[in-house]
């Protein structure tokens, strides 16, 4: 219930973010990176390759701009990231809106596509999440989205939504603001171990889903790989079957060995003897030399 | 590589990524991504990060589980090609790069390929096409066109990180074919860059040896 955040971490606390806080609170940690600032790319990638990161985080691409040629190639390892975060082995990314969101949207997905992923999700957030310093919760629910910007409101609107709308598809974009990460996430966990008590039918069905869900995604993915080790191996088992090597090697042997004249070939079975490679004895023996 | 300072590129297929071995530390980084151009997509992507976090690390090693079942000879190939990480190579690699500093790739002696025929000024591969029209879009001018089949050699970081520096890696390998291509019946960009990459060090002045 608890994984489905992905929270908003200012620059300067990005390594400590990327350190899980615990077994049931696992946010994902949501690091907006400036794509006109180049330094940042390099800092924020540096920061994720460094140490332990043990927490799963995303990026958010900010004042992302047609002019700039190639800025997306340098977020690309940053993607392929092992912790960074993806849905149906697809990497989910967001990008801030600011009136462009359909054509910078279109640019992001392509540059995706020519990577080879298939289906990226790319999700667009309000610029108002990153320049607020109040607490800002938004709910990403397909396309629609619904800002709230108390969190006492957003306690309210997450127990009900956890009691009437949950769906294992949808997400929220924390911006804590003023308020600490840690406590946030302390009030999500009483919040959810209430709604566990006052609700433990609903709270069971959840856990159910959301584990069936897991279990499902990890067994599409195997399966996909095995599929994908099939393929490989009927294509090489298809090119072996059509591979002339022996016959080439057989023919090689013929048209340079076999047609030579017997004294010659004598004459280099004699070599052997002096050089070492046969015995003498072995001359006169019928047995094939191996 | 502990003790040496060295890194190893390593491309594996996506049948690894379950694999519990295959754990993150100080030493060993882990990138999860797309079959672009097989083994040489990985490698661009390694580069990459190499680039980013390790470009003073002075050398390189390039390798990829090799699978040449359509082959008969591919099994020994892929034990030849594998002798350049072994530990007891190491000293014999390392003095080829102290005692030359012309050397730019070290690779097993057999590896070494040249389809160029100077007679017709051709190269004998599928891949002749794409090999002239990515040379110049790439500014790549060897004066000798051998190469490392199966592109598993050392290479001094410093040259990669020159050409790289001009043309990201990512942006290469985004014109890569997608999947387990092959260049049996038709060229295809992803064989042509099993060639450049060499080349990239011929052309400026680096050559290659064998052990």
């Amino acid at each position: 219930m608890m994984n489905r955040f992905f929270i908003s971490t200012p620059a300067h606390q990005i390594s400590l973010s990327l350190q899980d806080p615990g077994d049931s609170l696992s946010p994902v940690m949501l690091l907006a990176i400036d794509m006109q600032d180049r330094q940042q790319v390099d800092n924020i990638t540096r920061i994720c390759f460094s140490g332990d990161v043990t927490a799963r985080f995303v990026i958010c691409l900010r004042n992302l701009d047609h002019d700039i040629p190639g800025v997306l190639n340098e977020v690309l390892v940053l993607l392929s990231h092992r912790k960074y975060f993806r849905v149906f082995n697809q990497p989910v990314v967001f990008l801030e809106c600011n009136g462009s969101f359909d054509s910078h949207s279109s640019m992001l997905k392509e540059f995706l596509d020519k990577q080879g992923f298939e289906q990226p999700r790319i999700s667009g957030v309000s610029n108002e999440v990153f320049n607020s310093d109040n607490f800002i919760a938004a709910h990403l629910a397909g396309t629609g989205q619904k800002v709230v910007n108390e969190l006492v409101e957003f306690e309210e609107y997450y127990t009900d939504y956890l009691g009437s709308q949950f769906d294992s598809d949808d997400y929220f974009v924390i911006q804590p603001g003023a308020v600490p990460v840690d406590h946030f996430l302390r009030r999500m966990k009483s919040l959810v171990d209430l709604f566990r008590s006052e609700h433990p039918y609903e709270a069971d069905l959840i856990k159910r889903l959301v584990h069936s869900s897991d279990t499902a995604l990890i067994q599409t993915l195997k399966n996909k790989a095995l599929e994908s080790e099939i393929k490989v191996m009927d294509e090489l088992a298809r090119l072996r079957s059509g591979n002339k090597e022996l016959e080439d090697i057989l023919e090689f042997y013929h048209r340079e060995y076999e047609v030579l004249p017997l004294w010659y070939k004598r004459v280099g079975h004699i070599l052997k003897v002096i050089m070492g490679k046969r015995s003498f004895k072995s001359l006169f023996s019928d047995k094939k030399q191996r | 590589m502990k003790n040496h300072n060295i890194l190893l590129l390593a491309s594996l297929p996506d049948k690894f990524s379950a694999d519990p071995s295959l754990t993150e530390s100080e030493d060993e980084k882990i990138l999860f991504t797309t079959n672009l151009g097989k083994d040489i997509g990985g490698k661009l992507l390694l580069i990459d990060l190499v680039l980013k976090l390790y470009a003073d690390i002075p050398y390189l090693i390039l390798l990829h589980d090799k699978r040449s079942y359509q082959k008969y000879s591919g099994g020994f190939e892929k034990e030849k090609l594998f002798r350049i990480i072994e530990p007891t190579n190491f000293d014999r690699i390392l003095d080829k790069f102290d005692s030359d500093t012309t050397t730019g790739i070290v690779c097993h002696n057999g590896s070494v390929r040249s389809e160029y025929d100077s007679s017709t000024k051709s190269f004998d591969t599928t891949n002749a096409a794409l090999l002239q029209s990515l040379q110049a879009q790439y500014d790549i001018k060897p004066k000798d066109y051998s190469f490392v089949a199966g592109t598993m050699f050392w290479v001094r970081t410093s040259i990669f990180a020159d050409f790289f520096g001009k043309y990201s890696p990512a942006a290469i390998r985004s014109t890569l074919e997608k999947g387990n291509v092959l260049d049996a019946s038709g060229g295809t960009v992803t064989h042509t860059w099993e060639r450049l990459l060499s080349w990239i060090a011929s052309a400026r002045g680096y050559k290659i040896q064998g052990i």
